[in-house]
């Protein structure tokens, strides 16, 4: 009985790490797996260069919708929040540098509008889950339509394009090496790790995803905590909008429109519970660099972009079943414990 | 006693949904009397019929507390197999098409319906997985390449054409009411009399309300999510050869005419009044619900604005419906001291 319980692996199954460890050993597996098949075409720095130019707008909404089902609820508005962001912030660009205004402090202007619109879509998320207490999933979902309706209104479904030199060129900026708008993910990814592991809020984030009636009657200001959380998921949106405006050069509705099965993908993948309250940032992030490795191993193998989705589809569920039997044997694990218990009270 | 009927009607949210379809059309024929003629409205039947289909199917769905996003997909594969079955055999029969069509969205339903019941895979994240890989079998096993109005088998055409009266227009044009309406009522009917006439459909309202009740109430909660996911599978199956005949073309991977409004149709439904967490919502609800935001989509051209701005609308009026009914709702448990969801 004893060996039951204390086995290495039972001990493993019983903590959270057990997932970035799988994980790390995918991760390690794809890489030379990868290597050994593609060679020197995948393992170039080329190859790797465009990698990181590609983690970082879908890494964003990952982390976004990984925040989101951490506190227990989805966010499926973000690519419609980062599609409005990215419209409104090119049509500010344009309507300040056009007239032989300054570029610079046009791009600021129009990055900064972005973010805000972003924030503010995020907030409106809040609101209506906290104030006006929409289920998440309903709430993101009429303003995924809301936000993709208002920037189609406004662009009639036409791309948005003419920006400044200076603009495409903050896409393709590189400091030794690495692009910058990977050093920007991995910046705000830590932050956002630090946050949810070191505070109160972050700790606050895990306990209402576990449980909201006992973090209500634990003294938490669940409303502001809501706000507070998707308006974070809308400032993420709204960086990944910029990214995406940014490295296309232009801006238009149904750009990224694929993402969204693929960060909820990412976020399971990366062991966050679609419930609520489990998962690890540093998970998401493993989970984000597995998946664009094999999209790069695809492209390079030239597989079809419809049975990449069906790989997709395969793995979310292959995911999801593993998780299935990983928790059954958990409780399967607790239960002799208990009746163990049982039967020695009677004897002492 | 019948004042106080209608009361308790527009109280509900498919009365006021019904209420705003009925402003809705005056102020569209008040700015543009054209809109206003019978030939327009058979138009919209024929044009919506299939979303209606589906409709039927997923309000199963949302009744037993689940979300289906693959039904779309069922509905593209299903059609477009039995449309390269029918090209490739040369059986160039209706009722052929329509088994085919059915038999494949049966077994994708059942898949559905077995991951979903067996690993207690969340519903959403289950069928967003499942979506992608029936497109990824079908294109393994029948290809992907588009079939154009002149391959498209003659049967479809001419169930796409075949009306069931014609009135001619002075102009010497004709309109007329599409077969599509005979599907449709059937299977109206026959989901009205499912839902309410029958054990299994007692448990899916059951299953919707509580699963543990249902389950202690003796219902058999695998024959019961079979049952909706492989029902959902055949409506698609249905509204896929529909949708097909009505366009006469498809192209399996890039067609935008099913693909894609998966989520307009749930939200649809919801607006007319159905619970997205399960256990309420009518047959009636899902029709008003979907008749509301397919005005949007084909009514806004008679306002004089571009049809970019149907999401805009539809958008507009499910935050508003969802805010009035959260918000009753949210009321009532704060008086009842609930605050479980």
């Amino acid at each position: 009985m004893k060996k039951g319980i204390n086995s290495f692996g039972d001990r493993l199954l019983q903590s959270e790490d057990v997932n970035v460890l799988i994980l790390t050993i995918t991760f390690v597996a794809v890489l030379v797996v990868l290597s050994i098949v593609l060679g020197g075409t995948f393992l170039s720095a080329a190859n790797f260069q465009s990698m990181g130019f590609q983690i970082p707008e879908f890494g964003l909404l990952s982390l976004a919708m990984s925040l989101c089902m951490l506190a227990g609820g989805i966010d499926l508005s973000i690519v419609g929040n980062a599609n409005l962001s990215s419209v409104l912030a090119a049509y500010t660009l344009l309507a300040l540098s056009e007239n032989g205004g300054n570029p610079i402090i046009a791009i600021i202007v129009a990055i900064v509008v972005g973010l805000v619109v972003g924030v503010g879509c995020g907030l409106l998320n809040g609101l209506l889950i906290a104030k006006v207490s929409i289920l998440p999933i309903l709430a993101t979902l009429s303003t995924m339509i809301l936000y993709d309706g208002i920037a189609m209104a406004l662009t009639d479904g036409k791309t948005v394009l003419g920006f400044p030199l200076e603009f495409s060129k903050m896409a393709i900026a590189k400091a030794g090496g690495i692009p910058g708008v990977f050093i920007v993910f991995v910046v705000v990814a830590i932050i956002i790790s630090l946050v949810l592991t070191r505070t109160f809020f972050g700790k606050n984030i895990y306990l209402y995803g576990a449980n909201k009636t006992v973090s209500l009657f634990s003294g938490i200001r669940v409303n502001s905590l809501i706000l507070k959380t998707y308006a974070i998921s809308g400032l993420f949106a709204g960086i990944a909008g910029l990214m995406l405006m940014a490295r296309v050069n232009s801006a238009k509705v149904g750009y990224g429109d694929t993402y969204l099965l693929q960060t909820m993908l990412v976020s399971i993948l990366g062991g966050v519970s679609p419930t609520g309250g489990k998962g690890k940032v540093l998970g998401v992030f493993l989970g984000i660099l597995v998946l664009q490795m094999l999209q790069s191993g695809f492209t390079l193998l030239g597989v079809e972009p419809y049975f990449r989705n069906f790989i997709w589809g395969v793995v979310l569920i292959g995911v999801m079943i593993a998780n299935f039997y990983i928790e059954r044997s958990k409780k399967k694990i607790k239960r002799p414990k208990a009746t163990a218990k049982e039967a020695q009270q009677p004897v002492a | 006693m019948k004042s106080n009927a209608i009361k308790k009607f527009f109280s509900k949210t498919e009365g006021y949904i019904l209420l705003i379809v009925i402003v809705y059309c005056i102020i569209v024929a008040a700015v543009n009397p054209n809109f206003m003629t019978p030939g327009n409205f058979l138009d919209l039947i024929r044009s919506s019929s299939w979303y209606w289909i589906l409709g039927f199917g997923v309000l199963l769905v949302l009744l037993s507390g689940g979300i289906d996003v693959s039904y779309t997909a069922i509905a593209i594969c299903s059609g477009y197999v039995s449309a390269c079955v029918i090209q490739r055999t040369g059986i160039e029969n209706l009722a052929f098409a329509f088994f085919i069509a059915i038999l494949i969205g049966l077994w994708f339903g059942a898949i559905n319906g077995f991951l979903i019941h067996y690993f207690r895979l969340p519903t959403l994240i289950a069928t967003l997985g499942t979506k992608t890989i029936f497109i990824g079998i079908m294109a393994a096993l029948v290809g992907v390449e588009a079939i154009n109005t002149d391959h498209l088998p003659a049967v479809f055409k001419d169930f796409g054409l075949a009306k069931l009266f014609t009135v001619p227009t002075e102009t010497g044009a004709e309109y007329g009411l599409s077969v599509f309406f005979i599907p449709l009522v059937i299977l109206g009917i026959l989901t009205w009399f499912i839902l309410y006439r029958t054990q299994i459909g007692r448990s899916v309202v059951a299953l919707g309300n509580s699963e543990v009740s249902a389950e202690r109430a003796g219902y058999n909660l695998f024959k019961t999510r079979m049952f909706i996911y492989m029902y959902v599978g055949a409506l698609a199956a249905v509204a896929g050869v529909i949708a097909i005949s009505d366009v006469a073309w498809i192209a399996p991977l890039s067609s935008t005419m099913i693909r894609g409004t998966e989520l307009t149709i749930i939200a649809a439904l919801i607006i007319g009044g159905v619970k997205l967490t399960g256990g309420e919502g009518t047959v009636f609800a899902s029709i008003i619900g979907l008749l509301l935001v397919r005005l949007f989509e084909t009514t806004l051209i008679f306002l004089g604005l571009t049809s970019s701005w149907q999401n805009f609308f539809t958008g507009l009026v499910f935050v508003a419906s969802l805010s009035v009914t959260s918000l009753q709702r949210a009321r009532k448990r704060r008086r009842m001291l609930l605050f479980e969801e």
